[in-house]
């Protein structure tokens, strides 16, 4: 994590003003740029992935406020790429949720992000700053609120979690395309070796398949004791369990997670 | 907006806190918003799982057709937004309007791409709203709310009227000689019952009735 960023200004729930310091200069690169020379740029980055979310979220608001259609339309375009794929896995993996649903899903999703963005919400502040987590919880929100069946399903994530996520980050230095942080590289990237990308696939499908007996619950406990720290106690209060149970829990997990597949 | 910070601004701000979730973060969040610690831990999880979630790029075209479709709803919504105000049309053509195109106040939100959380766009918790949903609230109601459907549904406020108060018909078969008789409940009880947060609710509660 950033030791530099800011916590959000919360006591008197205003919206937080820092953003961070590399996206803050590319959007001071770009709005340097004169008008045909941003549309350019927008129209590259919306295919090629080459701006961060919050940079395109950042432009989609101000063209929104200054009725410029034209950038609106090109850096939305540029966040729905980018979002998509991102929404697409956690809803996929982390809920289940069927490909004709996932229509529904987005639609919902961004039309949300579509009238924040008309009504110049003040939370957008948030997006500007770490798009991913804004993203994240509209889609949980739009989940809710929908008669999709879905489920959580922490089996898959509790496998990638036991790999270090060590990928390569691809660099954006210079020309207003900034350094992402590690997830929003990976948000951006689709450049990674398919056939590591395979293997890592199949390595999760295998974890999956050795936690397939184990209930949800205890998969999310493991997830809260292991990427949030959370104690046996915390989590046992959390889930309404025993101390016991949740002891149970996390030594089936943590067995079933250093089992090997058989060859 | 008052000092207070509600479920969602509270976990909205922590999202923003950090670019992925530590025991720290979580920590530090729950002691200063105790009353949200099981939402932070919640969406925490949540969030710490889809960070460790290896990204997989969609294919292209499937990539092409979801945006493609994203976006010419989002043209249709940003088109809606700059049509000139039409004259809102007399009450008599709009109730007549109203009763065709309107089985379901969510829905009928739905299709005009107004989505939850209902208290972000209507100030109103998913209680009221379905109160609102069977026609249990009698009037009278704040305008405010009134406004603010008429303004989502794209339909006249009377419009609004006529949906909201016409006679609650419970899906329910009684066996009873007496005809069963359904209590509605007012705007205010419906308010004071809901799970708003208490700024909103007494701001509802000051706010002069619909005449």
């Amino acid at each position: 994590m950033n030791a530099d960023l800011e916590q959000p200004d919360s006591e008197a729930a205003a919206a937080p003003s820092a953003r961070r310091p590399e996206v803050q200069a590319a959007i001071d690169v770009l709005t340097r740029l004169e008008r045909p020379q941003l549309i350019d740029r927008l129209r590259a980055a919306a295919r090629q992935k080459k701006l961060s979310p919050e940079v395109l979220l950042h432009f989609a608001r101000e063209a929104s406020s200054s009725g410029d259609r034209e950038i609106f339309f090109l850096a939305f375009e540029g966040l729905t790429r980018c979002a998509t794929p991102m929404i697409a896995n956690q809803m996929r993996n982390l809920y289940g949720i069927s490909e004709a649903d996932l229509d529904d899903h987005l639609s919902v999703v961004f039309e949300n992000l579509v009238r924040r963005i008309q009504r110049d919400d003040p939370t957008l502040e948030y997006g500007v700053r770490f798009f991913h987590s804004f993203i994240l919880r509209r889609s949980i929100d739009a989940m809710k609120a929908k008669d999709h069946p879905w489920a959580r399903r922490f089996k898959k994530a509790l496998g990638a979690l036991r790999k270090e996520c060590g990928k390569q980050t691809k660099r954006y230095d210079g020309d207003g395309e900034c350094a992402p942080t590690a997830v929003d590289a990976r948000i951006l990237s689709q450049a990674e070796d398919p056939a590591e990308r395979a293997a890592g696939q199949e390595e999760l499908a295998q974890v999956e398949q050795r936690l397939a007996g184990l209930p949800e619950d205890a998969c999310e406990a493991y997830m809260q004791a292991r990427a949030l720290g959370r104690t046996q106690a915390e989590i046992a209060e959390h889930f309404g369990v025993s101390d016991r149970t949740v002891r149970n829990w996390l030594d089936r997990v943590t067995k079933a997670l250093d089992e090997r597949t058989a060859p | 907006m008052n000092n207070k910070m509600t479920r969602d601004e509270v976990l909205d701000a922590f999202g923003a806190a950090a670019a992925w979730p530590t025991e720290a973060l979580v920590r530090e969040w729950a002691k200063k918003y105790p009353e949200y610690e099981r939402d932070l831990v919640d969406f925490a999880t949540a969030w710490a799982a889809t960070v460790a979630l290896p990204i997989e790029a969609l294919d292209l075209q499937r990539e092409d057709e979801l945006v493609n479709r994203t976006m010419s709803r989002v043209q249709m919504l940003v088109r809606e937004q700059h049509q000139p105000t039409q004259a809102p049309p007399s009450g008599e053509t709009a109730v007549a309007a109203n009763r065709l195109q309107i089985d379901s106040l969510e829905q009928a939100l739905r299709a005009r791409g107004v989505t939850s959380p209902w208290i972000e766009v209507l100030g109103i918790d998913e209680f009221i709203l379905e109160l609102l949903e069977d026609h249990m609230i009698a009037p009278p109601m704040p305008r405010r709310l009134l406004d603010a459907l008429s303004q989502s549904l794209g339909v006249h406020i009377e419009a609004v009227r006529a949906w909201l108060f016409q006679e609650s018909m419970p899906q329910v078969v009684s066996y009873s000689a007496k005809k069963p008789t359904f209590e509605r409940w007012t705007f205010q009880q419906a308010v004071e019952k809901s799970s708003l947060p208490d700024a909103l609710k007494q701001q509802w509660l000051r706010e002069t009735a619909d005449p």
